[in-house]
């Protein structure tokens, strides 16, 4: 009787602990690369922000689940990721890669060089946009350091071979569309 | 062209660690911490988080899937072994009714209750007439029966000849015409009325001749047994 209630005290103790996560150390952990995967897709600061701000209200809403989550980066991220593809449906970031290209750039560099290093940028952008969407997808998010190639499936639905598969056509695809 | 390929995947290379360098903007933390302190609406209901939720909620869920499954199995285990008994029915009754012929099953199943006790008689009554039906019930599952009714159909066995019957039998291939149609009363009725007829034809007296004068009675009487002894 004393064990199945030192078991119950743990379990409840466990439960507290787990039912109030940390918010403010989640948005410190992962706000950073939340924010990267929305920007990887939707091509605009001020988007990508409200996708991640997005990211944990749903979090907060949902803080009691967070006890049955085991690997809460992948979690997040996918989360991130379909927030993302659905305002990509409302806006078209196509329109924001001139401007997208002149942020990625690194701000040392001399104006001339810049400038041609954002006209090959925006070149890759738009090739990656008429790549096939898995294969896009996959490479965006090879492009976190933070994810391994089993997280990355684990986002995409994926194996982790599939997921293999996926990058190495798709720098193939990106390869010949540059050439051409 | 090497070099071409090169430069490509070196523009690659750049693009996506440019893609990993970008930096959240400044104060992006604290605008989404301050947001979280507001406070937030509860999350719709969807049917969707059932299958998504909690430990809890994924442990019901797949005990009762698991549960709806075995019941699933457990239906469609006794739904075939009555099927199975089904088929098998028919092949016994039609053996039944090869065996012993029992009358004919009656199309309703009827709750009988013995009659009153004034109506009864000593030995058990098998009659309806003698049974009070209160209700009755339509029988669904005749199919035994149906199929029996398609069955093809056999001559009733031979029975054995009574004692009589067998007497009978003896009698028409051995007696006499007459003792056998002394099993006729018509016939024996007939004979008998023959034989009598036989009997006062042969022993009725010689019709009386017809009467003549008085005295020639006696010498027409004698001339004939005299024409006799001269013949002789």
């Amino acid at each position: 009787m004393d064990a199945i209630g030192e078991r119950s005290l743990q379990w409840f103790v466990a439960e507290r602990v787990v039912e109030e996560p940390d918010l403010a150390a989640l948005v410190q952990d992962y706000s950073g690369l939340l924010y990267r995967v929305a920007l990887s897709l939707l091509h605009n600061p001020a988007e990508a922000e409200d996708v991640v701000q997005d990211v944990f209200l749903r979090v907060l809403q949902r803080k009691r689940e967070l006890a049955a989550i085991v690997e809460l980066r992948p979690w997040l991220v996918r989360i991130a990721w379909n927030l993302a593809l659905d305002r990509r449906r409302r806006i078209r970031p196509e329109q924001m890669d001139e401007v997208f290209a002149e942020g990625l750039i690194a701000a040392d560099l001399p104006a001339d060089e810049a400038l041609a290093e954002a006209g090959r940028i925006r070149q890759v952008l738009a090739a990656m946009e008429r790549l096939p969407q898995r294969e896009r997808q996959a490479l965006l998010l090879s492009a976190m350091d933070e994810l391994s190639t089993v997280e990355i499936g684990a986002v995409l639905g994926r194996s982790e071979s599939s997921v293999r598969s996926l990058l190495f056509r798709a720098r193939n695809h990106l390869r010949r569309r540059l050439e051409d | 062209m090497e070099l071409e390929h090169r430069n490509h995947d070196d523009a690659i290379d750049k693009t996506l660690a440019a893609l990993k360098r970008a930096a959240p903007p400044e104060g992006m933390e604290a605008r989404i911490l301050q947001r979280l302190q507001q406070p937030v609406p509860a999350a719709p209901f969807r049917w969707s988080d059932l299958l998504t939720g909690s430990a809890l909620a994924v442990a019901w869920w797949r005990g009762a899937l698991s549960g709806a499954v075995t019941a699933m199995l457990l239906v469609g285990t006794l739904l075939l072994a009555q099927h199975g008994l089904r088929a098998r029915q028919p092949l016994v009754s039609q053996i039944a009714s090869t065996r012993a012929p029992a009358p004919a099953a009656l199309p309703v199943s009827a709750s009988l209750q013995p009659a009153p006790a004034s109506a009864s008689h000593a030995s058990p009554c098998a009659s309806r007439e003698m049974l009070h039906v209160t209700h009755s019930v339509p029988v669904y599952r005749s199919e035994p029966m149906h199929s029996a009714s398609f069955a093809p159909s056999h001559p009733a066995p031979v029975l054995p000849l009574t004692a009589q019957e067998r007497a009978l039998v003896r009698l028409v291939q051995t007696a006499d015409p007459k003792l056998l149609a002394a099993l006729s009363p018509e016939t024996q009725a007939r004979v008998d009325a023959q034989e009598a007829d036989n009997y006062n034809k042969f022993f009725a007296p010689a019709p009386a001749p017809p009467q003549p004068a008085d005295n020639a009675s006696p010498t027409n009487t004698q001339q004939p047994a005299q024409q006799q002894g001269e013949q002789i």
